[in-house]
């Protein structure tokens, strides 16, 4: 980016503000070696991303590549009282939309004529919690900066997070060394091949979004709607009668829900893992005619699921993991009963 | 962009597909979004792969393998630098899709305009779209909100796409509360994971 807006020129102060809170809350960990912008480490890149991401106001447009293919998406972010919203906008072919907030997720699909609504689930991972996480992950991802690049006008520290087995998915992150965004982002396979990437194109950090910002340009009168958002959420007990026999080290059960998907049909659990950077979702609901998905694996993006259908049940695993990650947990589901 | 391309072009094209460009050209992402003489290109480049890599969508002209020939033969750079390619690329998937069924299951309105490209108008491959299904509760129509491709079926009745819209719209919901999982769940935020959904690769 060349230049500022008149609108970000005038909140240098917000944003000067936030990086000292950034920086006094980074003289709570541990003292890790100095390295990159401002003398962080790589993992106090990641953990100031991951804050910033969540907690700034901004507006970008970028390229988002998976295999050998190419789409542009508009990102808009807006953090308040309300906590989070955000909306994501695809800018070439046909529209689709969606809308994020505290309570709910709005996809739009202007193609099918329809609106898919499901519950959302806040971000509220206390800090003293991602200290321990970004800890614990060093045992299984190794932390570097790679180098300096300059990403949408913006000069950024190059971090790579390698992961020390074959069963999780490496990370290479450009963070902007002012406000610690994320300007391009890359997924690499157990080769080191990147499966997936996200590059700004031009990203504007703002001091307020403007409401109608944040309101879908797709009319959807007359859609079809999708309705998951008053699916009853059922006592799930907890480690219930299904059991995932293997997880890659370092895993470790996130929560487990069972509640009851539209149109009313059966109960269906949700359990997920996460080693603190990638996480696995495990479905399991009984296997009908009507839902029945093809067994074996596919993949959405960099995402790989794997369905398998045991004990009268259908189990599907979905991941940001290999392949291999999501086979070996399906193919390790046993049910207690 | 001049309407020309070299071959040092086709080939870092190629490279970039193949995640090999690291540091080795200057094409970048979007670079390929603002030339349409490079988008182009960059289509026809990636059906060749997804031909090697059998993720060609739905049903397939019977006659598709004979045209890719003729396509790859009117493509010498891509053909040098891909020689090695292709068998890399056929390695890590031996275990997997050789002996496996090969299907979509729910492509929704996939690649269909990528098929528009230059050079590739002779080549009929049609990407199935799958109904909407009416539940008798709600209008239930699966929206086209992901590409999900089969790896590998362990079905062996399920190489054809089945015509049933629910279990794609039940996956849609999972892939849906997965990306909630992982955006409230994991300490370390990095794609938003719901580029996966609003991507619209059918458009190019």
């Amino acid at each position: 980016m060349s230049e500022l807006s008149p609108m970000t020129a005038t909140i240098k102060h917000t944003l000067a503000d936030y990086r000292n809170s950034i920086c006094l809350l980074l003289l709570q960990l541990p003292a890790w070696a100095l390295a990159g912008a401002d003398g962080l480490t790589a993992q106090q890149l990641v953990q100031s991303m991951s804050r910033a991401m969540h907690e700034l106001n901004y507006d970008g447009v970028f390229v988002y590549r998976h295999g050998q293919r190419l789409s542009a998406m508009r990102l808009i972010h807006k953090y308040g009282d309300d906590g989070e919203t955000e909306r994501l906008v695809s800018l070439n072919g046909t529209p689709r939309e969606i809308i994020r907030n505290n309570e709910s997720v709005t996809c739009i699909f202007q193609d099918e004529k329809s609106v898919m609504l499901e519950k959302s689930h806040p971000y509220t991972l206390p800090l003293a919690q991602l200290n321990d996480t970004l800890d614990k992950l060093s045992q299984y991802y190794r932390f570097s900066i790679s180098g300096q690049d300059r990403v949408a006008g913006y000069a950024s520290a190059v971090v790579s997070v390698q992961p020390r087995d074959n069963y999780r998915y490496g990370y290479q992150l450009w963070i902007d060394n002012e406000n610690y965004l994320l300007l391009k982002s890359e997924l690499k396979n157990e080769s080191g091949y990147p499966v997936e990437q996200i590059e700004f194109t031009r990203l504007e950090v703002l001091d307020t979004i403007p409401d109608e910002w944040l309101v879908p340009a797709i009319a959807s009168d007359g859609y079809a709607r999708i309705d998951n958002m008053s699916a009853p959420v059922l006592q799930a007990t907890p480690g219930g009668k299904w059991k995932v026999g293997w997880l890659p080290e370092g895993f470790a059960m996130g929560v487990q829900v069972m509640r009851r998907p539209a149109p009313a049909s059966n109960n269906l659990d949700h359990m997920t893992y996460t080693d603190g950077m990638a996480l696995v979702s495990v479905f399991i609901e009984p296997e009908t005619i009507q839902y029945r998905l093809v067994p074996g694996a596919s993949r959405v993006g960099a995402v790989n699921t794997f369905v398998r259908h045991a004990y009268g049940f259908q189990v599907t695993v979905i991941g940001e993991v290999p392949p291999a990650t999501v086979e070996k947990m399906a193919v390790s589901v046993s049910n207690d009963n | 962009m001049r309407n020309m391309m070299s071959d040092t072009m086709k080939q870092q094209l190629s490279s970039m597909m193949d995640g090999e460009a690291d540091g080795n050209t200057d094409l970048t992402a979007g670079h390929l979004m603002e030339s349409a003489t490079l988008k182009h290109t960059w289509w026809r480049y990636q059906l060749i792969s997804d031909a090697l890599n059998r993720n060609l969508p739905g049903v397939l002209d019977r006659d598709l393998s004979g045209k890719l020939a003729a396509q790859i033969a009117r493509e010498p750079a891509i053909l040098a630098a891909r020689r090695n390619t292709a068998i890399r690329l056929l390695k890590p998937a031996a275990g997997l899709a050789i002996a496996a069924s090969v299907a979509t299951i729910a492509i929704l309105g996939i690649q269909q305009d990528s098929m528009n490209s230059p050079g590739l108008e002779e080549m009929q491959v049609t990407a199935t779209r799958l109904p909407e299904f009416n539940t008798g509760i709600d209008r239930y129509a699966v929206p086209a909100s992901s590409h999900i491709v089969t790896i590998r079926s362990d079905d062996a009745d399920s190489v054809v796409v089945p015509d049933n819209a629910a279990p794609n719209a039940r996956m849609n919901s999972y892939l849906v509360n997965f990306n909630e999982a992982r955006l409230s769940q994991t300490g370390v935020q990095g794609i938003n994971p719901y580029v996966r959904i609003v991507t619209n690769d059918s458009d190019n």
